[in-house]
């Protein structure tokens, strides 16, 4: 747990300025005393390597289908080829192939739907909390309504009123995980506002919108670090749900959620057409949770140590 | 000779609370009246005990709260027909010190960050004159340089109020609003802080109102007292006169609770009997009568207004009786 910038000579030098570091590599140092955090980061810069040259690495076309090599087992099981190292799905296609493409679309669904349901909830969530006369009753009776609703339901109304497709699969989704981040902000920052270091900074002047930001928003990270991290799992997991039912990501583009769910009906017979997505996608989320847990402490100041 | 900072007069503060669905809603009177003259460089203490409005004065007099009736005329200016950037303005003029330093600075804010942000606020000043400016502060304040990059939470109780009355110092305010300053922290830190409190109105030449119900403190740092009971001022003098001689029953029966180590320094203890009664519900007449030993059936009736005597202002139909 030794902090390399805390050791006592440097601590002693003159100039204190010259003895800190600057605030990402500060950042960078707690972040890297969790092993955990460093371990999902690695694991997700690889996934992100592999989405973005996905057109380099992968073996072969992910579209492509190779009649004679239906369900071929991974290269390492009985009847395997190494021809197609992770296998082929029901339809000849390279799983590894649809793997490293489906990231593409995977990762930046849940990126963007997580997103736009953080943005909008934390704002309405500090509004909500700044002003909870009116317009905090209104903001939350609104998602009072919305998590009244089945959460796939409404995501199904969502789409069925704005068409399907996948801008609109990702704003479905992240309309029904607004109530969340609302509720969460609010919360939080209804504690923190009847603090004194809040009237401190009233006293000083600061306007609305420093309060918000500056001095109310960090002290209120926490809890949104480990929602948004866990929101972004779930989003992988609705998407495909829509894409089930015919109205997210459509076959035969590669996506995790919906390779997992097509591949169901040989979950049986070929245990690595479910196995491969399915584990992907359990490594992305324990990944991003990893690193969110990471996150959240680096960004506390109490999980530091004095200099 | 001090000039005049801030003039407050028959301020009043009302609050609604409601008693549930469909009831009337009901008036807290938190305030009933207080007025009061704060000279620059003086301190003016407020004590009483807890309930009785201190803590609602402290957030009429910084402007947090606007009041429902009454002036307070800051610079000339009188509060309630300010206009909105005048407001801004004074805003800067009085500042606060709050109870518990553990709760008073934010936990996620360095404190060169911290007490750099009044200046960031209120002046035009470049990063680089805004650090200088806080080191400055910090310095004077008993801080070491290393503190600028740390956050409130490796500090110590003594150490975080010298930092809050930093950042409360760093725009040079007029008047400094202190609500309790002490009564957190350990004894041997209190002196400490006392001491820094007066040392820095020595050298800016701030006014001072210092909220506390410890009145050793309070005969430490004031020199005029004001003694409230239930929103009001019962009696309002300078320290030594009041010390010397109360007028107001229960400002000798506060008096009379201070503890001392000198024999010959004790009073008779006054015991008051009762609690504090509800601002929701107060006593007609005097708000103390229900726990004088002096009461008449005209205290039950008339509220009885501030006088002048012996040189100081009472509010008591029988002071002289009492203290023939």
């Amino acid at each position: 747990m030794a902090n390399v910038n805390t050791s006592p000579q440097l601590a002693a030098n003159d100039d204190p300025a010259l003895t800190y570091p600057s605030p990402f590599k500060e950042f960078w140092q707690s972040f890297s005393q969790n092993k955990g955090a460093v371990a999902g980061l690695v694991f997700m810069s690889i996934v992100l390597f592999c989405a973005l040259f996905a057109g380099l690495i992968s073996p072969h076309d992910p579209l492509e289908q190779y009649r004679d090599h239906l369900l071929t087992p991974p290269s390492w099981a009985q009847g395997g080829s190494s021809q197609f190292l992770l296998g082929t799905d029901e339809l000849g296609r390279d799983i590894m192939a649809r793997l490293f493409h489906g990231a593409q679309m995977s990762l930046l669904i849940s990126l963007i739907s997580v997103l736009l349901s953080l943005v909008p909830g934390v704002i309405l969530g500090l509004l909500a909390a700044f002003f909870p006369k009116v317009m905090g009753g209104l903001i939350m009776r609104l998602m009072d309504i919305m998590m009244a609703l089945p959460s796939l339901l409404l995501a199904i109304a969502i789409m069925a009123i704005l068409g399907p497709g996948l801008v609109n699969a990702m704003i479905a989704i992240a309309v029904v995980g607004l109530p969340g981040y609302v509720r969460l902000t609010r919360a939080s920052a209804m504690t923190e506002l009847n603090r004194d270091y809040v009237t401190a900074a009233r006293v000083s002047g600061a306007g609305l919108l420093r309060l918000m930001f500056v001095t109310v928003l960090p002290n209120c990270m926490a809890p949104l670090i480990v929602h948004a991290t866990m929101s972004f799992s779930a989003a992988i997991l609705e998407i495909s749900a829509l894409g089930f039912l015919g109205m997210g990501v459509q076959p035969p583009t590669p996506e995790w959620g919906t390779m997992l769910s097509s591949a169901r009906d040989y979950m049986t017979s070929a245990w690595w057409v479910v196995l491969m997505p399915g584990l992907t996608i359990l490594l992305a989320v324990l990944s991003i949770n990893l690193m969110g847990d990471g996150l959240r402490d680096a960004l506390d100041p109490k999980m530091k140590r004095a200099a | 000779m001090s000039h005049t900072v801030m003039q407050a007069r028959d301020l009043t503060r009302h609050y609604e609370v409601s008693q549930g669905f469909l009831k009337p809603k009901a008036m807290v009177k938190a305030l009933n009246g207080v007025s009061f003259e704060l000279k620059a460089g003086k301190t003016l203490a407020v004590v009483g005990e807890s309930g009785c409005g201190k803590s609602t004065l402290a957030r009429q007099l910084t402007l947090i709260e606007a009041p429902t009736a009454g002036s307070l005329v800051l610079e000339g200016v009188d509060i309630a027909k300010a206009s909105k950037a005048q407001l801004k303005a004074l805003r800067s003029k009085v500042q606060m010190v709050f109870q518990n330093p553990y709760a008073s600075l934010n936990p996620r804010q360095k404190i060169g960050d911290q007490l750099g942000e009044p200046l960031l606020i209120n002046t035009h000043l470049s990063a680089k004159e805004r650090e200088e400016k806080v080191r400055a502060m910090m310095k004077r304040v008993g801080l070491r340089p290393e503190h600028y990059y740390r956050y409130p939470h490796m500090f110590s109780g003594g150490q975080r109020q010298r930092i809050a009355i930093a950042r409360a110092m760093m725009l040079q305010p007029q008047i400094v609003v202190a609500d309790e300053p002490t009564s957190a922290l350990d004894v041997s830190i209190q002196a400490q802080v006392l001491n820094l409190f007066m040392d820095l109105q020595d050298e800016f030449n701030t006014a001072y109102v210092f909220i506390s119900h410890n009145l050793a403190v309070v005969e430490h740092v004031a020199d005029d007292l004001m003694v409230m009971y239930l929103g009001r001022a019962v009696e309002v003098g300078t320290k030594e006169a009041i010390y010397d001689k109360p007028l107001h029953p229960y400002t000798q029966a506060l008096l009379s609770a201070t503890p001392s180590i000198h024999e010959e320094d004790r009073r008779v203890k006054i015991k008051i009997q009762g609690e504090l009664p509800s601002p929701l519900n107060p006593p007609t007449g005097c708000a103390f009568h229900k726990r004088c030993p002096y009461a008449t059936a005209q205290c039950g009736q008339d509220v009885p207004q501030l006088r002048t005597l012996l040189g100081r202002e009472v509010a008591c139909h029988h002071a002289e009786t009492i203290n023939a």
